[in-house]
């Protein structure tokens, strides 16, 4: 579990802000309850990045605390912390110089492991990602963005964590791959069952993966938390509304009756499915 | 070609001298302009005034310099210790400042990304740090080497033996094959020496360069 008690970040006058500024984060409370995925949505600004680098203590509160399982997070060892964190970062974040195997072997080795059994571990993990061994040798410049976001996955998990950051990990590559990767997601979760804090600013990406997803404005003010059929049955107001709105188009879904099934059409009118109580009856 | 026909068997000797020199040379300017480069780029209060001062160093004229050196280090006057000490020190001049850049070259974000996952201090340095600023660290060292090679030809002026012999020699008794073969050879020297530091930083850096067809390929 994961607990946000009043946590502010100011990064300060260098953030070049007007006289009224704002902090990057200023005020912000949330639990991440064990075993699920919360996903954090907002634009670009909103401080999304910072929340999640707060739990690793890549970035420390000017006020306030983050805690996991009840700890303060300023009370631990930074290093010792990161290494028991999962943390999945745009672009992969991979070592350009290490090769695939040895990226995700990384944290097991600087935990001590022996390099062996962390190589020989690291394929297993491929695997479970759904990528060929036979990439192991190759360094990360020699895959495909997709393949080096699996990679990045399979690095995040090769310590065993009970809680995985994911920073916008899909947002580089195509919407094809991309669904792909949060498929695959979906399947390690329900498998794995991880304590996952996702950040996305894609809306349908937050409403596909997440159990609680958290609408963030500016400064990281929380506009709407919820599942995704309450935010889209209730938004909170006109910022929420309009955050969902290219998507609420295509959401305000009619039905109309062909031969005695009822069939679903989009909002420019498009067939997109059938009732499932229909189609399986 | 009348001289090199009767004197090309001091050549070798002459070569090896000029290697005894050199090669200390070139590897304490590397040993020592790698961590004051870090330590620049690290700390710019420090980091500024090192580099400033390592510059002015390399505009010191190589004579007086050979004479200060036995004050300083206490090595002596007419010695090869003295001429290293001079060579190290022009090439750490030489290669401070490229050192800093090459760590200011390293991907900020691949550096982010190793400390979330857990590198800190010496692990950080020596498996993310050092490795990504190799690259430039080796086209700095290329340079210094060139440099280091063509001032060892120096020494002669205070009798230590190398190429740069046949240079003194040569002018002092007019012949222009002597002087010719002393320039070229140090040319060859450097050269040679260049093609060793690149294959040792091919050796250093194998995600740079692109592999045979196929490997590691289904
Ligand atoms: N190291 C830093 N120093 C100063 N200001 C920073 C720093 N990091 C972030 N900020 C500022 O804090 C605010 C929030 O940044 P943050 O990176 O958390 O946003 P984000 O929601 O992740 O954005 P994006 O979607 O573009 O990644 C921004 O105004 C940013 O300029
Ligand atoms: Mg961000």
């Amino acid at each position: 579990m994961i607990e946000f008690r009043h946590a502010c970040k100011d990064y300060g006058e260098s953030s070049g802000a007007s006289p009224s500024h704002l902090p990057a984060v200023s005020d912000f409370s949330l639990t991440v309850p064990s075993h699920r995925t919360v996903v954090l949505v907002g634009s670009s600004g909103s401080g999304k990045t910072t929340l999640l680098r707060m739990v690793n203590r890549m970035v420390d509160p000017t006020s306030g605390a983050v805690l996991i399982d009840g700890q303060d997070v300023a009370h631990t060892d930074p290093v010792a912390l990161r290494r028991s964190i999962g943390y999945v970062m745009q672009q992969g974040g991979l070592l350009p110089h290490r090769t695939v195997a040895d990226n995700v072997a990384t944290v097991p080795i600087l935990n001590g492991a022996p390099r062996r059994q962390a190589r020989h571990d690291a394929l297993g993990l491929l695997e479970r990602v759904g990528l060929d061994a036979s990439l192991a040798d190759r360094y990360p410049a020699e895959l495909s963005g997709g393949q080096q976001q699996r990679v990045g996955v399979a690095r995040a998990l090769a310590a065993d964590p009970n809680i995985m950051l994911m920073d916008e990990p899909f947002g580089a590559v195509d919407p094809i791959v991309r669904r792909e990767l949060q498929d695959e997601l979906l399947r390690l979760q329900t498998e794995l069952g991880k304590t996952i804090l996702f950040v996305t600013h894609d809306i349908d990406e937050a409403f596909r993966l997440a159990d609680v997803v958290v609408v963030l404005r500016e400064h990281a003010l929380i506009a709407q938390t919820g599942t995704a059929a309450q935010i889209l049955a209730n938004p909170a107001d006109d910022f929420v509304r309009t955050f969902i709105g290219s998507a609420g188009a295509d959401r305000a879904l009619t039905t109309t009756h062909v031969d005695g099934r009822t069939v679903v059409l989009d909002g420019a009118g498009r067939a997109v499915g059938v009732l499932a109580a229909e189609a399986t009856s | 070609m009348k001289w090199l026909a009767a004197n090309w068997q001091q050549l070798p000797g002459l070569v090896g001298d000029h290697l005894e020199l050199c090669i200390p040379a070139i590897l304490l300017s590397i040993l020592i302009a790698v961590p004051i480069g870090w330590l620049a780029h690290r700390h710019r209060l420090v980091g500024a005034p090192l580099l400033g001062a390592a510059s002015l160093l390399y505009a010191v004229p190589a004579l007086p310099l050979l004479v200060i050196i036995p004050l300083i280090f206490g090595t002596p006057l007419r010695s090869p210790a003295t001429m290293i000490v001079a060579l190290t020190l022009y090439g750490v001049a030489l290669l401070v400042r490229t050192a800093a850049d090459a760590f200011a070259a390293v991907d900020a974000q691949a550096r982010q990304a190793a400390i979330a996952v857990g590198y800190s201090g010496r692990t950080l340095f020596w498996r993310v740090d050092l490795p990504l600023a190799t690259p430039v660290l080796v086209s700095g060292t290329r340079v210094m080497t060139v440099s280091t090679v063509s001032l060892v030809t120096l020494g002669a002026l205070i009798g230590e033996s190398g190429l740069g012999v046949l240079l003194t020699d040569g002018f002092q008794r007019g012949i222009a094959a002597e002087v010719a073969a002393g320039i070229i050879a140090t040319v060859v020297v450097a050269l040679v020496l260049d093609g060793v530091v690149i294959a040792a930083g091919r050796a250093l850096t194998p995600w740079t360069w692109p592999r045979r067809q196929g490997r590691g390929r289904p």
